[in-house]
């Protein structure tokens, strides 16, 4: 091998992707060629140096909080990482199974839900479950809305129930598939309500049960004994979950509603 | 599942934790693919140019590489998986923005004699007093087809086809674009270094 040989392959020689022969004939020409002996050691010092000096950035505490959370999550519901492998929780089969025409407008034969409405309840119970089920506390819908501020990339409106006997208990920020959701949580005797607001991408929710409504359409579905009531407005959707049924979600929503009417 | 049980012990001995069940799966997860965060971190920075939009990668490609752990073949490179992940993620997001799927100028080979001055040339010492933030610098000046390749060779370590895998492309295109990406990365150290004695862009 010629000196001009040896140094255009010593690029590929440092990374290790030779071919064996080439690779020798390199070695044995080094071994006996001081110029080139400088070269490639000059050349692997570059690399090092390289390899050591570039910065290397200091992963911020609150990613590696919000990764730990999201997989807490999935390790909790066992939905999103099951879903897509084409398993479903035991639980879905049940639900899919024993799911039952409560509402009066429903319609369409109980069916496996949108991925989406899986995802929302699948939330919804797992936060019920929760001792802190938030991570800002407040009654104060004010406060809450403001809280979002800056960490959702839209304005969430918090919706006061007060009157109706629904406490506010504060707010969460979640990760829904591959978007930021406002995740607002009221409770009643106990029990958990869940307001989602966040960007609609357009899934389908073929399967959910369309319900017209003052020219508005809803979208419903029971999972496992939860309603979901879900529609969408100027691009964003917005989505109730709770066990307390229909006329409750209802009223809920349209105290949202009137919220958004006037901002 | 001995190996589960092995790795419980060294690690202090919660070896109700582990098994096959999801807490082994998310202990695994955590030894062999959270391990290299940092590594995906530093990529997704280099690769979005902001904050933002890299820990948005990141944490995607967390949650994906977790959700699709079981098609990770072990033993084979953890980091150079979940930087194809990240990879795909980002160019995901970027779509609709723009797509350059183009490998042609690639395989064009680099301009005639600059071979030779590529590697470990004497004048070139210089490479050698390279600040970090010059080469920081360097390297986002760099064209993105070319700064992945430099980053994943360079700074990661991956083998050409572990990179391949990575960027969606033949193991010559690698070489190619790392080639030029290694001369452009020298000649932006040198413009930084030694302003004014740069020679001409590849």
């Amino acid at each position: 091998m010629t000196c001009r040989e040896v140094l255009l392959d010593l690029e590929t020689y440092l990374d290790g992707e030779l071919p064996v022969r080439a690779t020798l004939e390199v070695a044995e020409h080094l071994a006996s060629c001081a110029s080139c002996a400088v070269r490639e050691e000059q050349a692997r010092a570059a690399r090092a140096h390289l390899r050591l000096t570039a910065p290397r950035p200091e992963v911020p505490q609150a990613l590696r909080e919000r990764i730990t959370a999201a997989l807490d999550r999935m390790d909790r519901t066992g939905l999103r990482a099951t879903r897509l492998a084409g398993r479903r929780p035991f639980w879905l089969a049940a639900a899919a199974a024993a799911a039952a025409a409560v509402f009066a407008v429903w319609i369409g034969r109980p069916a496996d839900p949108a991925p989406l409405i899986l995802e929302l309840v699948a939330q919804h119970m797992s936060v019920a479950r929760l001792p802190e089920p938030v991570e800002f506390a407040s009654s104060d819908a004010g406060a809450v809305a403001g809280w979002f501020q800056g960490r959702a990339p839209y304005r969430v409106s918090v919706p006061d129930y007060s009157r109706t006997g629904i406490r506010l208990l504060g707010g969460r920020v979640t990760d829904l598939s591959d978007r930021r959701a406002a995740f607002i949580v009221y409770e009643k005797n106990r029990r958990t309500i869940s307001l989602f607001t966040f960007p609609h991408y357009g899934e389908s929710l073929a399967r959910a049960t369309a319900v017209k409504r003052d020219g508005r359409t809803f979208y419903t579905q029971e999972v496992r004994g939860y309603q979901l009531l879900l529609w969408q407005e100027r691009g964003m959707a917005y989505a109730l979950v709770a066990d307390l049924g229909w006329d409750e979600l209802f009223q809920c929503a349209e105290g949202l509603l009137q919220i958004l009417r006037f901002s | 599942m001995f190996l589960c049980w092995e790795r419980a012990a060294r690690l202090g001995g919660e070896v109700e934790a582990t098994g096959p069940g999801p807490q082994g799966r998310r202990r695994e997860f955590e030894e062999v693919a959270l391990v290299h965060l940092g590594a995906l971190y530093g990529a997704a920075l280099r690769l979005a140019g902001n904050q933002a939009e890299a820990e948005d990668l990141v944490q995607d490609t967390a949650l994906r590489a977790y959700e699709f752990f079981h098609q990770f073949a072990p033993g084979t490179n953890c980091k150079a998986w979940l930087l194809r992940i990240l990879y795909r993620t980002f160019l995901n997001r970027r779509r609709g923005v723009r797509v350059t799927v183009a490998y042609d100028d690639d395989l064009a080979p680099p301009a005639g004699g600059s071979l030779g001055t590529t590697v470990g040339n004497p004048e070139e010492d210089f490479l050698r007093k390279a600040t970090g933030e010059e080469i920081q610098r360097a390297l986002m000046v760099l064209p993105e087809k070319f700064r992945l390749p430099v980053i994943l060779a360079d700074l990661e370590g991956l083998t050409y086809r572990e990179i391949a895998e990575v960027c969606g492309c033949p193991v010559g295109t690698v070489m190619s674009r790392l080639h030029r990406g290694r001369a452009h990365l020298r000649e932006a150290l040198r413009e930084l270094i030694e302003p004014g004695r740069s020679g001409e862009w590849a």
